[in-house]
């Protein structure tokens, strides 16, 4: 038994020296466009994609917008300022392949999803799930097409979409994070490259867990995601979104928009573990995430769920919120956020409740190591016909090190008096008498914080389809070594 | 005349004092500078989001001048200074009977404490009032206590609002020395004919070690009124301060009360009560700075809301690096009454430091309709089972209350302000 552990602790030890294991850079060559952000560059893009002219107007006016809006400083995150000029706003692998089965696809690829350990077939395979690949910018391949079109599910990157439905994106692109939004909002609307794009069609419940992999790859390349979900009434998704990052020492700018519309009876569960490269132990490198999400449940009886597993990033600024439009809607937000070195999170939700006996959850749990930051911001409204509202929101922080922070900054706006909110965060770290515990059954201390932060979380583990909740342990624990001892 | 909407017309009303020491011109030049750029806040200002100042904006002011007091105030036993229009009116107190430092700030300005304490407590980063009542302020109380003092009887400042369409800037200082205690009590009221005065107070509350100080303050205005007050508290090692801040009148009333806990051991309890009705809107902002290490705070806040009433709150918490070993507590429940009501609460924590406790609770809501129907069980009628619920609501502030006679006081204040069918029950 003791062997075993002290095997375990070898490891742990290990993992601890470990270099971030993502990062490797995948040399294909790439059709990039140079760095610079201009109108020319808006319409090559535009042009390059094939788009509809609707498409090409909405991004510039987005663009239009942009220019005119000042950059937000109100999170409470510290970064060098962005030249968005350095940027560059393009970028594709140059052999796109059309491919109907893996081995055409480039084999480098396939060796970079090999070792951020996404075999594509045992997925497809033992976990039945359809996955859409987003290797900078452009889909290289998308499975379980077919079996997605005999349910008449639409899944596709967002740029086909366009040239197929152009009608649907039509319809819903923008309608729930409108371009001039905010900042980052603005800036992806005029310069999104691609993304996911999803239809359920009424009464379908989808057949498959959906899931994309994103990756940044190209160097000095904004990655600039835009997701649109649609789920028609009565209809029912799971969508997994996980990420992870190359190794640079230069800082890189994602600024994605999800956008989900739940109408009548139907429901959108997001998940997102996102584990992208955080900068080295001095906070040098790493991916700035700027993102937009937020979802309307514009029917009754919708319901969106956000979950999200934030343990990468130098930086995260990220609302998942939920427009609760319908009568009876239910939103949920369950977030754990990790910061370890000198990594920053500013991240919560938005519960807006607008319909008739709607009801909102907040669960979100913040772990702060090293010198990491971590914030929780939310706001949950109450309109005036928003009668009988409930919202139940918990925000726990748990401090590792004495030269962390943790905060929460949660806005309750209230002008409803059926409404019942309910608050309570709490913060503190990890008990003596618990550690104490642990380890006179025998584990070593760093075994039993693991153990600890493992319970912590499980509120908001729980609410991962399984494969996802594994992984997320997992990235806990190594995210988390040497911040103990 | 100030024209409250301007900023300029502010610096223009402004001018020194003639008989006051070089520091305290200096600081009230330095503070008109740092207003310069400040201006008065609005909307778009994250503290004042919820808080719109228009009403009080449209009105131009002309600047208070010392008046008699023409207002009858009820017969006391006690020590009592009465504040007109932000001037010490000593002809209508009773400081006599107490042997403490006790008078009026523009007449003790050589003291050397005076000097030492002025100014210390004020957050770093302000809001336009803040500076301008450094600006502008010329009188207000001081309260000395010596060490080891211990005042068993509270004293009592009241602050009357008397002339219409002016503003008045006063500053107090309470200076409690080591091993001291004491109990001050404020009232804010109004004159009888409802004047649109805004007053503009500052309490700065000055702790040597071990040093207890009880601080209420009681705000009545009539609903013509403007309140832009803060209490300001720092704290040597374990010294014990107790704020209560029970705001039940005024059309706007803004309170700020922060207070940085500078010694070891230190503790501050925060209490707070609002009860609203009408169109009045109270803006609390509370902030506990804990810096140093072993320090506690304990904060509770409930807000009564009926009618078109407005209440914000922001609580806010910071724990320095350092500040080891702190354990902070904050709850804040709101009770709407009316479909028209509105409450914003904002519970801030900023944690930088790992082995602390600290917890915020926040509630908006309406009575629970179990604990209702219990009591209509007992046969007791539906509307006193709400006056009845929402007396108790309020009573948990109340019941934190020391001074006996002035938690009688305040239950009856109470109970006469929201709940006219309570007389037969109590």
């Amino acid at each position: 038994m003791s062997e075993a552990l002290n095997e375990k602790n070898k490891d742990l030890k290990a993992l601890v020296k470990r270099e971030y294991k993502e990062g490797f850079i995948t040399d294909i060559e790439s059709d990039t466009f140079e760095p610079g952000l201009n109108e020319d560059v808006i319409r090559r893009i535009s042009a390059r994609k094939n788009e509809p002219e609707f498409m090409l107007e909405y991004r510039l006016k987005a663009f239009r917008r942009w220019q005119k809006m000042p950059e937000p400083d109100w999170a409470h995150i510290d970064y060098p300022k962005i030249d968005f000029q350095d940027i560059a706003y393009f970028s594709e692998p140059k052999k796109k392949p059309k491919l109907d089965s893996l081995d055409d696809v480039d084999p480098k690829l396939l060796e970079t999803y090999e070792k951020l350990g996404i075999p594509l077939e045992e997925q497809k395979m033992l976990a039945n799930v359809a996955v859409d690949a987003v290797f900078d910018s452009v889909s290289v391949r998308t499975t379980f097409r077919e079996t997605l079109s005999k349910a008449g599910v639409i899944f596709m990157p967002i740029s086909e979409a366009l040239q197929e439905h152009p009608e649907l994106v039509k319809q819903y692109l923008g309608t729930v994070v409108p371009p001039q939004d905010n900042y980052y909002a603005a800036l992806n609307a005029a310069v999104f490259s691609d993304g996911s794009f999803v239809y359920i069609p009424k009464g379908v419940r989808c057949p498959m867990e959906l899931s994309t992999y994103f990756r940044i790859n190209e160097m000095n390349t904004g990655q600039f995601e835009r997701t649109l979900i649609i789920a028609d009434e009565g209809a029912y998704v799971s969508y997994l979104e996980g990420c992870t990052a190359p190794q640079r020492d230069e800082n890189q700018l994602h600024a994605a928009v999800v956008e989900l519309i739940a109408h009548k009876d139907a429901e959108i569960k997001y998940s997102t573990v996102q584990n992208w490269y955080p900068g080295d132990e001095n906070g040098k490198g790493g991916i700035y995430n700027f993102v937009t999400k937020r979802g309307v449940c514009k029917g009754e009886r919708a319901k969106i769920s956000w979950t999200q597993v934030e343990t990468g990033s130098a930086i995260t600024w990220k609302y998942p919120s939920v427009v609760l439009q319908g009568d009876h809607s239910v939103g949920e937000f369950y977030s754990v956020a990790l910061t370890h070195n000198k990594q920053q999170a500013d991240t919560g939700t938005k519960m807006i409740h607008m319909g008739k006996n709607t009801s909102s959850t907040i669960i979100s749990k913040g772990i702060s190591a090293g010198h990491g930051q971590n914030a929780y911001r939310g706001l949950v409204k109450v309109t005036k016909g928003a009668d009988n509202a409930r919202n139940f929101s918990q925000c726990d922080s748990l401090l590792l090190g004495d030269r962390c922070g943790a905060h929460t900054f949660p806005y309750m706006e209230v002008e409803n008096p059926s409404a019942n909110l309910e608050h309570e965060a709490t913060t503190s770290k990890i008990s003596e008498d618990q550690l104490f515990y642990l380890q006179q059954r025998g584990l070593s201390e760093e075994a039993s914080v693991s153990m600890i932060v493992n319970g912590f979380c499980k509120e908001v583990f729980r609410e991962l389809p399984m494969e996802f909740a594994v992984e997320a342990q997992k990235l806990l624990d190594v995210s988390l070594e040497g911040a103990v001892g | 005349m100030i024209a409250a909407d301007q900023t300029q017309s502010w610096i223009d009303g402004h001018s020194v004092l003639a008989n006051a020491p070089a520091w305290l011109n200096k600081q009230r030049t330095d503070a008109l500078t740092q207003f310069e750029t400040l201006g008065l806040p609005g909307v778009r200002d994250e503290q004042w989001r919820y808080t719109n100042l228009r009403a009080l904006k449209s009105t131009a002011y002309q600047l208070a001048e010392r008046s008699a007091l023409n207002t009858e105030l009820p017969a006391t036993n006690g020590t009592r200074l009465v504040i007109v229009d932000g001037y010490v009116d000593l002809e209508a107190s009773s400081i006599d009977n107490i042997d403490v430092t006790l008078g009026s700030l523009s007449d003790m300005l050589g003291n050397t404490e005076v000097q030492a304490a002025f100014g210390t407590t004020l957050p770093v980063k302000q809001h336009g009032f803040m500076s301008l009542n450094t600006a502008y302020a010329d009188d207000g109380y001081v309260l000395i206590i010596a060490p080891k003092l211990v005042l068993k009887d509270h004293i009592e400042v009241v602050f009357v609002n008397q002339a219409s369409e002016t503003v008045s800037h006063t500053r107090n200082l309470i200076i409690a020395g080591a091993h001291s205690q004491c109990t001050v009590v404020e009232r804010h009221i109004s004159a009888a004919d409802n004047p649109t005065h805004l007053s503009n107070v500052i309490t700065e509350i000055v702790t040597a070690d071990n040093a207890h100080v009880d601080h209420y303050k009681i705000q009545q205005l009539g609903d013509a009124a403007f309140h832009i007050g803060g209490v300001f508290v720092n704290h040597a090692s374990h010294a014990h301060v107790k704020s209560h801040n029970i705001a039940l009148g005024g059309r706007i009333a803004r309170n700020d009360v922060h207070c940085n806990l500078l010694g070891q051991g230190a503790h501050i309890e925060m209490n707070g009560l609002v009860v609203g009705s009408g169109a009045q809107h109270v803006d609390n902002h509370t902030q506990v700075n804990h810096l140093v290490p072993h320090c506690t705070s304990d904060e509770f806040y409930k807000t009564i809301l009926d009618d078109q009433s407005r209440s914000v709150f922001r609580g806010r918490i910071v724990v320095a690096q350092d500040a080891q070993q702190t354990n902070a507590d904050q709850q804040n429940n709101n009770l709407l009454l009316s479909p028209q009501a509105e409450a914003d609460c904002k519970p801030q924590l900023e944690i930088y430091a790992d082995d602390v406790k600290c917890s915020h609770g926040a509630t908006v809501g309406q009575l629970d309709p179990k604990s209702i129907f219990y009591l209509k069980s007992r046969g007791i009628s539906d509307e006193q089972a709400h006056t009845l619920l929402t007396f108790a609501f309020a009573n948990e502030v109340i019941e934190r209350v020391q001074v006996e006679s002035i938690r009688t006081e305040l239950t009856q204040l109470i109970a006469g302000e929201l709940l006219s069918g309570l007389a037969d029950l109590v």
